[in-house]
C-alpha cells in the first residue's frame, strides 16, 4: 500500500523546510546582499506558491526555484519598486546578529570582485556541492560557462581583484 | 587577502546563519478561494456562520480618499485583520477587488487555529438599501498553523445564496468571479472568525468595513479625476501616462510612440522593435495597469536611479517638472507583475514625453529560456531555434555566458524621429532574434526568419534563414539578417 500524494500545500510546505537554505545562499552568492537575498528566496517562493496546484511535485523543485530565484534577482526594476513602496532599503533580516552581520560586511567586500555567475560558480559548489551542470542550469549558462567562471573568480580572489 | 578556502568556510557559516534567522515567511502567501460558482453550487448547504460570543470588535474607522485606497484594520489581543479596497469610487464596470489580512499577533511564537471552511469571510451590504451578500460557508472545522507576525492574505471571493430575489444580487452576479457593483453606496465587510485549542475554544472575532461608491460615469483608474492634490504639471504626466498605457494594453502602439521621448525612441531602435516588445510583454495580457501618482521624490530622481536616460533628462528636459509615474503591469508570466518606473518630463520648449528605463542593450530581450513562451516557442522548439542561431553565425555555445531572445530588429530602415509605426514587409516572418554573450566580451546576434508558406509543421531549423555577428566594442554593428533584408553592418554598437 503506497501513501497518498501530498496535497500542493503539503508539498509546498516540505519545500519550503527542505529548500529554503540551498535557495537562499543562490540568492546570497547572486546578489552579495542579505536582504536582497532574503527578498529574492522569498519571492520564489512566493511565486512557487502561486503555481503549487499545477506543478508536478513528483519531479525535484529545486530547479525551478532557482531559475525563478535568479530572474527576480536580475530584475532591474524590483529594488526601485521596493524602494517606492516602502521608501528604504530591505531590511537586514532581524533574526541575524550583529556580529554575524559585521562579519558579512567585511566579506562581502572581497566577494564584490567578483561577478554574480563568479561567486556562484565558486560558492555553490563548495557549499552545497552542486555540478557545473546544476550551477549552469540555475544561472542560464553552460557547464563550461561556469567552469571558467569559477577560474576567473578564483584568480581574482587569489589577485585580490587585479 | 583571504585565500579562497578561507572565503568558502566563511561564507558557508554565514550564509547558514543567515538562511536559519530568516526561512520562508508566507506573510503574503494568499490562502485561496474557491471560484463563486462553487460557493454558489452549495448554496443550499451553506449556512451563515454564526457568531457564538467571544468578544466582536468593530474596527476602526475606514480611511476614505477620494483616489483610495480605502483602509480599514480592527485587533484584539492576538489577531489583527486588514481590509484594503483599492479605490473609494468605482464604475457599474470595473472590478472592485477588496483583501482582506489576518495576521496573528501572539503571544506564542506558533498558533493552532480552528475555523470553518476560512477563517474570513465577507458580506456586501448596499448602504440605505436592500441588496445584500450575507457570505456563508461550509462549517467544517479546519485548522490553520500561523506563526506569530505571520499573516494570510485572502481576495474576496463571493459566497451566498442567490434565491432570496430581495436581496438583490442574482445567480449570474455570484457567477461572475469578479466583483461588480451598480451604482450606490456599499459596504464591503470582512470578518474574522476563529477559536483556539480546538473548534469550541476560545474564540476571536473581528469585523472590519470598507464603504465605497459606485457612480454611474468613468470612475476607472485609468480616468478617473486626479488626486486634487496634484498639481497641473502632476496631472498632465498621469494623464500622458495613462494614455500611454491605455494604448499599449489595448495594443494600439502606434498610439504610444509618439508619446515617447527621442532618446527612447532612439534606444529602442525602432518603431517596429517597440511595437512587438510591447506586445510580447504583455502576452497579450489587457487587465488594467495600475498607475501610481506622478512624484517628484529626489530619491527617485537621482542618476542612480533613473539610470542612462538621466543624461538625455538633464540635456533635453525640464528638470523642474520632472515627474516619475511607477506602473503596475500584469506581466505575461502569471505569477510576476512588474513595475515600471516612467519619467515623464515636458522637452525644452516642447511636448511633454516618456523617458523609458531601459538601455539599448536590453530592451526587447528576454533571457533565454524563461522567454520562448514570449516568443510562443515550446521549450523544444526554442532550444531549435537558439541551436539554429548559434549555428547561423558559427557561435560555439557552450561559450556563451548568457543567452536572450531579442524581439523584431525592424526593417533596417526605420526613422525613430518618425510618429509612425514602422511596419516591416517581408518575404519571410520574424521568428525571434537571438543573442549570445560569451567571456570574450562577445556580442553575437543572430536574427532567424521563417520562409512565408513554410507552416508551422516545418522544423525549425529549415526555413530558419538570416544572421548577423556584432562584436562590442570592435566598432561595427551588423544588427540585421542580411538575408531577410539585405542590411548592412553599422557603426557603433
Amino acid at each position: 500500500m503506497t501513501a497518498p500524494d501530498p496535497s500542493p500545500d503539503d508539498a509546498f510546505q516540505r519545500a519550503a523546510e527542505e529548500l529554503w537554505t540551498p535557495v537562499y545562499r543562490f540568492a546570497l552568492a547572486m546578489t552579495n546582499d542579505l536582504a536582497e537575498a532574503d527578498d529574492v528566496a522569498q519571492e520564489a517562493f512566493v511565486r512557487l506558491w502561486g503555481r503549487r496546484a499545477s506543478i508536478d511535485w513528483s519531479e525535484p523543485i529545486l530547479g525551478w526555484l532557482l531559475v525563478t530565484a535568479r530572474r527576480v534577482a536580475l530584475d532591474r526594476f524590483r529594488r526601485l519598486a521596493h524602494a517606492l513602496r516602502f521608501g528604504s532599503p530591505s531590511p537586514l533580516p532581524s533574526g541575524l546578529d550583529a556580529a554575524t552581520i559585521e562579519r558579512f560586511v567585511d566579506l562581502r567586500t572581497e566577494l564584490a570582485l567578483l561577478t554574480p555567475a563568479e561567486r556562484t560558480a565558486i560558492l555553490l559548489s563548495a557549499v552545497e556541492g552542486w555540478s557545473a551542470d546544476e550551477i549552469g542550469e540555475a544561472l542560464g549558462i553552460t557547464a563550461g560557462a561556469v567552469r571558467a567562471a569559477a577560474s576567473r573568480g578564483r584568480a581574482k580572489l587569489a589577485g585580490g581583484g587585479r | 587577502m583571504s585565500s579562497e578556502r578561507d572565503v568558502v568556510e566563511e561564507w558557508r557559516d554565514i550564509s547558514r546563519r543567515a538562511a536559519v534567522a530568516t526561512g520562508y515567511r508566507s506573510r503574503s502567501r494568499p490562502i485561496a478561494l474557491p471560484p463563486a460558482r462553487l460557493a454558489v453550487g452549495t448554496a443550499a448547504a451553506l449556512v451563515l456562520v454564526v457568531v457564538v460570543g467571544g468578544l466582536v470588535l468593530r474596527g476602526r474607522p475606514t480611511t476614505i480618499s477620494p483616489a483610495g485606497p480605502v483602509v480599514a484594520s480592527a485587533e484584539d489581543t492576538s489577531f489583527r485583520l486588514d481590509l484594503t479596497t483599492p479605490q473609494a469610487t468605482y464604475g457599474p464596470e470595473d472590478a472592485i477587488e477588496p483583501i482582506a489580512t489576518m495576521t496573528y499577533l501572539g503571544p506564542r511564537a506558533t498558533e493552532t487555529i480552528f475555523h470553518a471552511a476560512y477563517p474570513i469571510g465577507f458580506r456586501i451590504e448596499e448602504v440605505g438599501g436592500q441588496w445584500l451578500m450575507g457570505g456563508g460557508m461550509d462549517t467544517p472545522c479546519l485548522r490553520t498553523e500561523l506563526a506569530k507576525g505571520e499573516s494570510a492574505v485572502l481576495p474576496f471571493a463571493k459566497a451566498g445564496s442567490p434565491d432570496d430575489p430581495t436581496q438583490g444580487f442574482d445567480r449570474a452576479w455570484y457567477e461572475d468571479p469578479v466583483l461588480r457593483l451598480p451604482a450606490g453606496t456599499w459596504r464591503i465587510i470582512a470578518y474574522l472568525n476563529v477559536s483556539l485549542g480546538d473548534c469550541a475554544g476560545e474564540p476571536h472575532e473581528l469585523t472590519v468595513e470598507n464603504v465605497v461608491k459606485v457612480v454611474i460615469g468613468n470612475a476607472s483608474p485609468a480616468t478617473a479625476t486626479p488626486d486634487a492634490t496634484l498639481s497641473a504639471d502632476g496631472e498632465r504626466a498621469l494623464e500622458i501616462v495613462r494614455k500611454y498605457e491605455d494604448a499599449l494594453a489595448t495594443d494600439h502602439p502606434e498610439a504610444a510612440w509618439p508619446l515617447l521621448s527621442p532618446w527612447s525612441r532612439t534606444t529602442v531602435g525602432s518603431s517596429a522593435t517597440f511595437a512587438d516588445a510591447e506586445r510580447r510583454a504583455r502576452g497579450g495580457e489587457t487587465s488594467t495597469v495600475q498607475v501610481a501618482d506622478p512624484s517628484r521624490d529626489p530619491v527617485l530622481l537621482e542618476t542612480a536611479v533613473l539610470g542612462e536616460r538621466a543624461a538625455d533628462l538633464a540635456a533635453t528636459a525640464d528638470s523642474d517638472r520632472t515627474y516619475v509615474v511607477s506602473v503596475s503591469r500584469p506581466g505575461s508570466d502569471a505569477g510576476a507583475a512588474s513595475t515600471v518606473n516612467l519619467v515623464v518630463a515636458p522637452l525644452l520648449g516642447g511636448e511633454w514625453r516618456i523617458w523609458l528605463d531601459t538601455t539599448s542593450a536590453t530592451y526587447g530581450s528576454w533571457p533565454y529560456p524563461e522567454g520562448c513562451a514570449a516568443f510562443g516557442l515550446s521549450p523544444r522548439r526554442c532550444e531549435a531555434v537558439v541551436d539554429a542561431a548559434a549555428s547561423n553565425v558559427g557561435f560555439d555555445r557552450s561559450t556563451a555566458t548568457a543567452t536572450s531572445l531579442m524581439a523584431e530588429p525592424g526593417c533596417g530602415f526605420d526613422d525613430p524621429s518618425s510618429d509612425l509605426i514602422n511596419i516591416c514587409t517581408r518575404s519571410m516572418s520574424f521568428v525571434a532574434g537571438v543573442r549570445f554573450e560569451s567571456d570574450a566580451d562577445i556580442n553575437v546576434r543572430s536574427r532567424l526568419f521563417r520562409v512565408a508558406g513554410a507552416g508551422g509543421a516545418r522544423p525549425a531549423q529549415r526555413g530558419l534563414l538570416g544572421s548577423a555577428v556584432c562584436r562590442r566594442g570592435a566598432g561595427r554593428l551588423c544588427d540585421a539578417a542580411a538575408a531577410a533584408d539585405r542590411r548592412g553592418c553599422r557603426g557603433g554598437a
